[in-house]
């Protein structure tokens, strides 16, 4: 890494992790410019699906020095949370840095041999180059490509096949006999506006999964029970676990055990998980809950889905699409559905296809995605930092803390191991990951209720006091109050030793380049 | 059942005095060089909701402890049956 002279910084995307780097960054005094190949910032708030928003309470989900307008309604609307992208934008100054419509075709060394890359982009058929002296990926683990599975039979379908993408109303669903594929926040969204105008409506899953209720109990939101230190002990331990975790996973295992059989049971009553559906089966899933709550399709649905499920408005079916026929189906259970739309809610896929094939190299090509140092950076890509490849419960605030991050050690307020160190973290990370938790094309980023634990680690780095409560019950509140975006204001403003009331000496300025 | 709050509040102390002092070294540990003794006092601060809350919830943290003790091997021999029945 060559740090000590970064002036211009290129950013690649404009949304939530883009639009946080900039302002982190150019708060730090860098010449920032973001390319964003849609026409308006945003990245997959600005052109969502019909009816989407955010899954989570508006609180979890904001920039942790920007809250959501006053009135803003629960469960944010995306229309309403690409406005306030957009208000923050303005607010910070980040406009003129915007390359609107402009995307990313390659991304290179520089050629001149000095530090940094290359951003080749294209307009309008127009192309440009400029160089870097750094370069931040900021295009999340939802780039563009929609996944869709290879079913044979397409061909033949008479009716429409969509990806989730492409439904950006009701229209395509109205008077329709609808099958939606998958179990994940967008099939399950799919299927309830299917169900509020389809004639008929199918949710076909190969597993079900365990639900993370809105309110537990009907009463409770659900981050009292899941984004506290208290639910973060009892998870699978890190991959540098503390001793009270370690300690608590070996002879207090019984413990952990009983706490998530409570939790599969309150969640069972709950969700009705033991509704029958079609062919005699339930929505119990097979995997434990602690560990299934790191797989692909963890969801907070909405209230009514279980409601329609039971009602019989939306038919589940535990299985998959063995073929297309000429008008439906044919599930791999046996059962055929006479259905003229196909819904696809089976997600996305990265796209990191403008990255150089040397750099494609060194990330590897495994099934689980690409893993990092710190979920930021490779050591043999010098100069190039991914945010935004982490996927957590909270991400906008997972991505503030990355900027900040990148902003303390581009600023030298502190220095990264050396190359081996950083390697041998990675392979730690990996093995660690591979162990236990569910494969899912991005593995290498997922990291959901150790979010935690990773930003304690990204504190720690840059010599904050992970410990964010305050008050006289802040030992109390650590343990059993959920952590939220507002605990890391002072932090993601870069104020946080101030608001500490430590003495603002830094530390002594470390040489990166000289500990690489 | 005294006995048991006794023995679960006497069990739960020594985790608490345990886990209080980590919470003590761990905060001490990320004190910056010019101004150590505010982390300190926050570690001893920690430590000791530590050690009170280990003591006041010990018996019912050991009453969870013996019940999953108990359900979890339950659980897994019950498993392995079931397993054992379905046909290949």
């Amino acid at each position: 890494m060559e740090l000590r002279s970064i002036n211009r910084v290129g950013i690649i995307g404009a949304g939530v992790a883009g639009l946080a780097t900039a302002k982190t960054l150019r708060a730090a005094g860098y010449d920032c410019t973001i390319f964003e190949r849609a026409k308006r910032l945003g990245g997959v708030w600005a052109d969502g699906y019909s009816n989407f928003g955010v899954q989570v309470q508006k609180e979890l989900y904001q920039f942790p020095d920007w809250p959501l307008p006053a009135g803003t309604p629960n469960f944010t609307p995306g229309p309403i949370f690409q406005k306030y992208l957009e208000d923050y934008a303005d607010r910070f100054q980040i406009r003129s840095c915007l390359h609107i419509g402009e995307r990313v075709t390659a991304l290179m060394p520089r050629a001149d041999g000095a530090p940094g890359w290359t951003i080749s982009t294209e307009r309008d058929g127009a192309t440009q180059q400029a160089d870097f002296d750094l370069a931040v990926v900021a295009t999340g683990l939802y780039s563009n490509t929609p996944n869709l599975p290879n079913i044979p039979g397409q061909e033949i379908f008479q009716g429409d096949v969509l990806h989730i993408s492409q439904l950006k109303n009701r229209a395509p669903l109205t008077g329709k006999r609808v099958a939606v594929v998958g179990y994940g926040k967008s099939a399950t969204d799919a299927a309830l506006e299917a169900a509020a105008v389809a004639d008929e409506v199918h949710l076909i899953f190969r597993e079900a999964h365990w639900p993370v209720p809105r309110n537990l109990a009907g009463i409770l939101p659900f981050k009292w029970g899941m984004l506290s230190r208290m639910t973060g002990a009892l998870i699978t331990p890190y991959v540098h676990p503390s001793p009270v975790a370690r300690w608590l996973h070996s002879l207090g295992k019984p413990l952990v055990w009983i706490f998530w059989r409570v939790v599969e049971l309150l969640l069972y009553v709950q969700c009705g998980l033991g509704t029958k559906i079609a062919k005699g089966q339930n929505l119990v899933p097979s995997t434990l809950v602690h560990i299934d709550c790191f797989g692909e399709s963890t969801m907070v649905p909405r209230s009514e889905l279980y409601k329609s499920i039971r009602s019989g408005r939306i038919v589940a079916h535990r299985t998959e699409i063995a073929a297309f026929t000429r008008d439906g189906v044919n599930l791999r259970d046996g059962d055929s559905l006479a259905v003229n739309c196909v819904v696809f809610g089976t997600g996305w896929n990265c796209d990191y296809g403008f990255l150089s094939g040397e750099a494609s190299r060194i990330l590897g090509s495994d099934d689980d995605g690409f893993y990092l140092y710190r979920h930021i950076l490779h050591p043999d890509l010098p100069n190039l930092f991914f945010i935004g490849r982490a996927s957590t419960f909270l991400n906008i605030l997972t991505y503030c803390l990355q900027a900040r991050w990148l902003a303390e050690l581009i600023g030298a307020r502190f220095a990264l191991p050396g190359r081996d160190s950083m390697l041998a973290e990675i392979q730690q990370l990996k093995d660690w990951k591979r162990a236990w938790m569910p494969f899912s094309g991005a593995r290498g980023a997922r990291l959901l209720l150790h979010m935690l634990n990773y930003h304690d680690e990204l504190l720690r780095d840059f010599g904050a006091n992970p410990l964010r409560k305050r008050g006289a019950l802040a030992p109390l509140k650590e343990l059993f109050v959920p952590y939220q975006p507002d605990d890391y204001r002072a932090v993601v403003a870069g104020d946080w030793e101030a608001a500490e009331g430590r003495a603002l000496a830094k530390p002594a300025v470390a040489d990166v380049a000289a500990k690489d | 059942m005294v006995e048991f709050l006794w023995i679960g509040s006497a069990l739960g102390a020594v985790v608490g005095v345990l886990h209080g002092i980590y919470l003590y070294r761990q905060q001490s540990a990320s004190a910056p060089a010019n101004d150590p003794t505010r982390n300190r006092a926050v570690g001893l601060y920690y430590g000791l909701w530590a050690f009170v809350l280990w003591t006041l919830f010990g018996a019912y943290v050991l009453a969870f402890w013996i019940l999953g003790a108990v359900a979890w091997p339950i659980k897994r021999l019950v498993s392995r049956v079931v397993r054992s029945d379905r046909p290949v």
